[in-house]
Parts: C-alpha cells; structure tokens; sequence
C-alpha cells in the first residue's frame, strides 16, 4: 500500500514533468480553464443582477459554494484525471499491455498518468473565491477553518475522483470512453448550486446515487453555520465507500479485460 | 466541386453516425445543461420575479434553444484539424485533388450532419420535459434556419483560423478550450445578452458571434422585423468574407514555413 | 526444474456476432450471439533457465496469445502456465517483477522524458538495489551505445535509438524471463545486430531466459538455440535450431526482369537446387539452395537464354518456409 502510494507520487512527479514540456499549452489551458469558469461566474452574476437571493442563498454565498466545489474538482483533476480517457489513449492503442506488465496496480499506473494543467487554473480560482466571500460574509479565517476547508477540498476530490474513476471501466470496452466519464463528470454540475433548486429525483441523484453534494453543498452549509449539520462527519465514510468501489470495480474489469483480450 | 465536398461530408457523417451511443451520450450532457438552467431560473421565478420582460416559458425555450443549436455553432474541425496537422498528415491533404478550405468544409459538414441530429433529439426531449414555445411564425421560422446556416460559415472559417495555431504548438487543446470560452459568452450561450451589463453587450455587437445564437432566438421569438433580420444576413455575409481573407492569410503563411521546414 | 512450464494450454475467444443497423445493435444488446475461436489449442513445453527460444508463427497462428498468457496478461481458458515457480495470471504483480518484455512498437517509456528519467522510474518501480542500477545502467550504456539518448526525450530518438532504449529498460532490473514480441520490427540492420548481440551477452552473463517472436529469420539464426513453431494453435516443431535452419531456410529468391528471351529456360541445365517459381516474357523467378549456388551461377545460366535488365534478390522469408511447411513439402520426422 505504501509503496503504492510512492510509487503513484512518482508516477504523478513524472506527469508533471512532461506537462512542463508543453508550457505553452499548460498556461493556455490553465487561463482558458479559468476563462471558462469566470464564464460561469458572469452567468451566476448576471443572475443576481435581477433578483437578490436563489432560494434562499444570497451572491455571496453562492458563490462561496461555487468556490468549494472548484476545490474539489481541482484537487480531483490534479490527482485523478488520467482516468477519464484510458479507452481512448492506452486499450486503443494497445498501451495497457506495458502498464498491466508493470509490478504495480494497473489503477496506480493509471491515475499517476494525470497530467493537468486546468487544475490549477480551478485552484487558483478557488481560493480567490473562497478567501474573498468568507471576508465579504464576515466569517472570521480561523485556522481550524483553513483545516477543515483544505480536509473537506482534498475528500471532496476524492469522492469526485472516485466516482470518475468507477465509470472509467467503460473505457475497457469502449474506446470513446471519455465521454461516458466527462458525461458523469459533468453532473458534478448540479452540485455547484444548492441543492435546495432542485425537485427530489435530482437531490437524490446527487446525494445518494452520486454524491457529489457532499464535494460541495454540505461543507459549505457547514462554514456558513446556516444550520447544525452532522451529515458532513460522514464524509470520510462516504470517501473510504466509493473508492472501495472504485477499486473493486477496477480489478473486476481487469479479470474481464484478461480473459477476453484485446 | 459541391460534389466532392458533399462527398466528404457524407464519409465523414456516416464514421460519426457509427458512434451513435456517443451521441446518445451527447445529448444526455445537454440535459444535465439544461436541468441546472432550468432549476435556477425556475427557483428565481418561484418568487414571482419578472425578468427583463421575459417569462419562465420564454427563459426555458431559450435555454433548451442554446442547448439544441450548441453542438452545431460550437463542434467543429479544430480536433480533427489539429491532429492532423501535428501527425503530419497535413502534407497528404494538401495533395488531395480538392483545395484544403473545401476538403474540411466537407469535413465540418459531416460534422453538422451529426450536430443537426444530436440538436433535435436534445430540442424534443427537452420540449417534452420542460415544455417549449413554438416559433413565432413560420417566415420567422426560415429566418433563424438561414441564420443559423450562415453562422456554421462564420465559425468554420473561425475554426480553421483557430486550427491554424496547430501549426506552431504541439497540442490545440488549449486553444480550442479558448475558442469555446469566447464563443459560449459571446454568443449569448450563457445567457440571453439583453441580460448582459452594458459593456459585455457593446462587445458582443460588435464581435460575430452573438448571430450564431442570440440573434436567431430572437428571431425564433419575433423580436426582429424584418428589415433587422436582413441587416443581420448581410453583417453575416460580411464577417464570413472577413473571416475567409484571414483564414487565408494565416494559412498559407503557416502552410509555407511547414514546407520550408519540412514539416 | 524447467523454468517455464507450459501444459496442455488452450485459448478460446468468444466473438461476438453482431448484425448490421440500429435494430442489429439493440438486438445485440438484449440477445447477444458469440461464435467461439479456438487461438491456443492444447500446447504444452518446457523451457529451461538461460534457453535462447525463438516463437515462430504466422500472423494469427497463435504467437501472440500464448506470449500473451505466459506474461500473464490473457487468462487462458484451460491448461497451466508456470513461470519460476509463479502462476501469472494469479500472481500478476509477483510475476512482473520477475519478467521482462517488449512488445513491438507499444514503448515502456514515458514519450515526453528524457530516456533516463524512465530508468529511474523502473528503478523505483522494480526497487532495483543501488548497486544492479549502476552496473546495469553503466553496462547497457556500452553496449547499446546509449550515452547519447539518455538525456533526450523519447519522442525525439528514431525508431532504432527508441528500440535500444527500450530493450535496455526490459533488461534493467535483471528479469529472470524476457518476452521480445518482434523487437527488430523496422530496425536497419547495424541496430538489429546491436540488439542480437546485447541479448546474447546478457544470456550469457546472467543466465537470462529469452522467448523472442520475430519475422525476421535472421534474429532467430543469430540469437536463438532453440524453435518452437506454432501454427493454427497447435505446436508443429519444437527442436533446435540448427535442425530447423538447415532444413528449412536455406533458399534464396532471385527476380530477374529480362527481355529478348530466346527459348524456354530449362531446370536440367544447372544442379537441382535449383527451381523456376514464375516465368514468363519479361520476367523470371528463382529459387535457389544458396548454398551450393551462387548468383553469379544463376546469372550466368539465364544469361544463355536472355537479356537481363535488372534484378531483385530477396532471402527466403519465413513466410516462404512456412508456406512449404503447410504444403507438407518439408515435414520430417
């Protein structure tokens, strides 16, 4: 396990490098990623241009929210994007071969392949984000809410990078696999807003079935003390869950990977 | 000429029809697009708000509208191009009995083929689960399509100008992500630009983009007379020829240092 | 002990059966309809530590596959495969860390590293002591004339440098076993003698068990002691490769394109060693025993019957061997 652990940083240092290679299109991608997000901010500030609360969360906490969830899908990028494209970039092209030749766990191997220059661009978003509505919301930075903000960011990745990383078998038997993963991605959407808007399938949806929620809207909750919530102590549970999943999933499509062949 | 464009197109439809679980796939992002538009507006008009004149069903319509007609403005050839271009596979196309513009004119085509399908599946399950608002006659009906037609012309010669770029770094992606970024605010794609500060309305009039989606929405809704649309058919015509002498330029200057270098 | 043992090993691959249009594809999804494929069919051998054993087959005969199982990448559907004492599909990680392998094109690499940050990565990987690390790297450096490459990126070097990168990265952590899938492939030949020759010097140093599939003859002629020869699943020659080389690839085809000819060639004029495979007005075939023919004899026997504008000499290719093989020309014992 440790060694594994190693070994993925090793991986992930390597990755890194080889995005220093490109350092063109790394500042590209990081300024385009934070193009699109700001995007999204215009959309949320026009919104709020013509009415003064979304149920019942005013601009500033939305857009804390908003923060939060950008956290977590940078933490979540920079670890575990490589998954999303496998199909595509290593079955195709018949790259698994080395990889499973490797002494290591294939999904090591795998997720130590992110390489991504838009995580940064979501971090540095978020923080901006973050630091600036707590000020504005007059909530005071303690340290202990830096910790909690940064252990929740890092859980909320990895929830977001596990649930990514269960559907990335599609990519075992589909090759446009990316897409079956950009499509789950995508729903982490819903969860950039508060879950309140929606009517009970989708709070189902992205609490339970998929939960991305908890990368987002119940943290928030938490900071802004808009209620006494407990469910955010079930966040390591819920963590530990989906990637007990996720690493089942994976050595049960790679059994079905290894007795069918390429 | 036409012929071999259409050639093209229909080889290159057909190898993205045989995807079809893909589209299937596109159209369900769409959905979740629309839901969260749809939920937050719905959740603003719940308080009895009335935005700028436009009602719930109006707001819906626009966005499912945006969703339907975003595969058409916003795929394109860049990837294809951009591959292309970085495996090399550039010196085989410009020995193709065709020039290259038409050659991924054709391409861009099959392409819309694909777009043109994904839209209306996306419209009519979105118009089941939302509800929508029909044209607002059948003159204004052929207007947004004309309109529409000539935007996929606008942004095509934006896209191979784009592509261009793929020329001198090693990966489009980043580009692409920034073509995507300009186009989906200046559009109108976020939201409806009457919506929009002041100054992000004067940039989007003078930019090419805001005809790709806003102007035929309006045009859907009737809120252009006629003498407007026509304006608005001949600023197309305009930005295409603009667009075509840039593309050009660029092009061939790219094209030069590829065959002096030798790739 | 053998160090691979291989028993009664077989490989069935379901196809699926899938009919055209939309209706076909949902049809498909609820009534799935599979056609078996029998690629390994009952095979079983025995290599020893240190054996040099080239894998020989046609496309599709089953090469791939069993090299396939025996790394442990393809479950087989019956039979055993033991590696050192390692089962490979059931201890994967155990077993990779006692193997080696190259499979083609496919690179162990990292494409945008310098080659020696991949080394290091093995190093890493392979927890490959200090000390093996420096020798080996100091060794191969040599031998593979490597001292340029390692600190260039791996999408930059040539298909040859990539190649001696890549066989140096198999061999770093000392395997006990190494698979080379067509390692050579591409290659020009001062590369493919390095690799040749690197292979049998580490064979020779560390007792290292090599299975090496190739087309080319000739890698099997210079490094390999021993051939196995598969076709349509099954094992039809297993045996040394001085038996198989005398035998089987002894030929050589000459093309000639000629005008003017004045009569029919005739065999009986020369040996008969000595056979026309294609003639007609402008161009002519041979196959000849290059052993006891030279071109020169060849020339100068058509010569008698036409004018000789060009020709084209080929070895004969494994292909070609195994074509008479199938035609049960060749068949012995």
């Amino acid at each position: 396990m440790i060694r594994n652990i190693k070994l993925y940083f090793s991986f992930l240092v390597a990755s890194l490098k080889r995005m220093m290679e490109y350092r063109v299109d790394c500042l590209v991608g990081m300024v385009s990623q934070i193009a699109f997000q700001i995007i999204e901010l215009v959309f949320i500030w026009i919104i709020f241009q013509h009415t003064d609360n979304i149920a019942g969360w005013n601009f500033e906490q939305l857009l804390l929210l908003y923060g939060i969830m950008m956290l977590s899908i940078s933490i979540t990028d920079l670890l575990f994007d490589s998954t999303y494209d496998i199909g595509k970039r290593l079955i195709r092209k018949g790259k698994f071969d080395t990889i499973l030749l490797r002494p290591v766990h294939p999904l090591i191997s795998v997720l130590g392949e992110s390489e991504t220059s838009t995580a940064l661009g979501y971090m540095i978003l978020s923080i901006v984000l973050i630091v600036s509505m707590l000020i504005k919301l007059h909530i005071s930075i303690t340290v202990l809410l830096i910790i909690k903000i940064l252990y929740f960011g890092i859980l909320g990745g990895f929830i977001i990078g596990g649930i990514q990383t269960i559907f990335s078998i599609a990519g075992f038997w589909t090759y446009k696999s990316n897409e079956v993963v950009w499509s789950v991605f995508q729903l982490h959407k819903l969860a950039e807003y508060p879950i309140e808007i929606y009517n009970r399938f989708i709070r189902i949806l992205i609490t339970i079935i998929l939960p991305f929620a908890f990368a987002s809207y119940y943290p928030a909750v938490d900071y802004l003390e808009i209620e006494q919530n407990y469910i955010i102590y079930i966040v390591p549970l819920i963590t530990i869950i989906i990637w007990i999943i996720a690493v089942s999933v994976w050595n049960w499509a790679l059994k079905k990977y290894r007795s069918t062949g390429n | 000429m036409i012929n071999k464009i259409l050639a093209i197109a229909k080889q290159n439809a057909k190898e993205g029809l045989y995807y079809r679980f893909d589209l299937l796939l596109y159209i369900f992002n769409f959905i979740i697009e629309i839901t969260v538009y749809v939920f937050i507006w719905l959740a603003i008009y719940n308080k009895g708000n009335q935005i700028l004149g436009m009602t719930f069903e109006q707001v819906t319509t626009y966005y499912i509208l945006v969703v339907s007609l975003n595969p058409i403005i916003s795929w394109g050839i860049n990837e294809t191009m951009g591959n292309a271009i970085r495996e090399g596979e550039i010196l085989r196309e410009l020995l193709n009995p065709i020039s290259y513009f038409n050659y991924y004119f054709g391409i861009r085509i099959g392409e819309l083929i694909e777009s043109i399908i994904v839209g209306i599946i996306t419209f009519i399950i979105c118009a089941l689960l939302f509800g929508v608002l029909l044209p607002s006659s059948l003159l204004n009906f052929i207007f947004f399509i004309i309109v529409i037609s000539l935007s996929v012309v606008v942004v095509y010669f934006f896209e191979l100008i784009i592509g261009t770029s793929a020329f001198y770094t090693n990966s489009i992606w980043g580009v692409e992500v920034f073509k995507r970024a300009i186009l989906s605010i200046f559009s109108g794609m976020i939201a409806p630009i009457s919506l929009f500060p002041e100054f992000l309305q004067k940039i989007a009039n003078t930019l090419p983009f805001k005809d790709c989606i806003y102007t035929p929405i309006s045009i859907y809704f009737g809120e252009l007379n006629n003498i407007e649309i026509i304006q608005v058919i001949l600023k197309q015509f305009i930005w295409i020829l603009i667009l075509y002498i840039i593309a050009k330029i660029l092009f061939n200057k790219a094209v030069k240092s590829v065959t002096v270098n030798g790739g | 002990m053998a160090i691979i043992e291989v028993k009664n090993l077989v490989k069935k691959y379901k196809i699926s059966e899938k009919e055209n249009g939309i209706l076909g594809y949902i049809k498909h999804l609820f009534h799935p309809k599979y056609k078996e494929q029998i690629a390994v069919n009952n095979i079983s051998f025995n290599i020893e530590k240190g054996e040099l054993v080239g894998y020989i087959g046609e496309n599709g005969a089953g090469k791939s596959t069993t090299i396939k199982m025996l790394t442990g990448l393809l479950t087989p559907t019956s039979g055993q495969v033991v590696v050192n004492g390692i089962v490979p599909n059931e201890k994967r990680i155990l077993n990779n860390k006692q193997i080696g392998a190259v499979f083609g094109q496919k690179t162990q690499l990292w494409w945008d590293l310098p080659v020696i940050e991949s080394f290091k990565l093995i190093k890493k990987m392979y927890e490959i002591p200090d000390e093996d690390y420096k020798n080996n790297l100091k060794k191969f450096t040599k031998i593979l004339d490597l001292k340029d490459l390692l600190d260039k990126q791996v999408k930059n070097l040539s298909l040859g440098q990539k190649m001696r990168c890549e066989i140096a990265a198999t061999f770093l952590h000392n395997p006990k076993v190494v698979y080379l899938d067509e390692p050579t492939i591409g290659l020009d030949i001062l590369v493919k003698e390095n690799i040749r020759k690197f292979i049998k010097d580490i064979n020779k140093e560390q007792h290292t068990t090599v299975i090496l599939t190739t087309h080319d003859l000739k890698d099997i002629e210079e490094v390999c002691d021993r051939i196995i020869l598969i076709d349509k699943g099954t094992i039809i020659y297993d045996g040394e490769k001085e038996v198989f080389k005398n035998k089987y690839g002894k030929h050589i085809i000459a093309e000639f394109i000629i005008q003017n000819k004045n009569s029919n060639i005739t065999v009986e004029t020369i040996e008969e060693e000595f056979e026309i495979i294609e003639e007609n007005e402008t161009s002519i075939k041979i196959k000849f025993n290059h052993e006891r023919l030279t071109i020169i004899d060849i020339v100068k026997s058509i010569s008698k019957y036409c004018e000789i504008l060009d020709m084209h000499i080929q070895e004969e290719g494994l292909e070609e061997i195994l074509k008479e093989i199938y035609r049960g020309e060749l068949i012995n014992d």
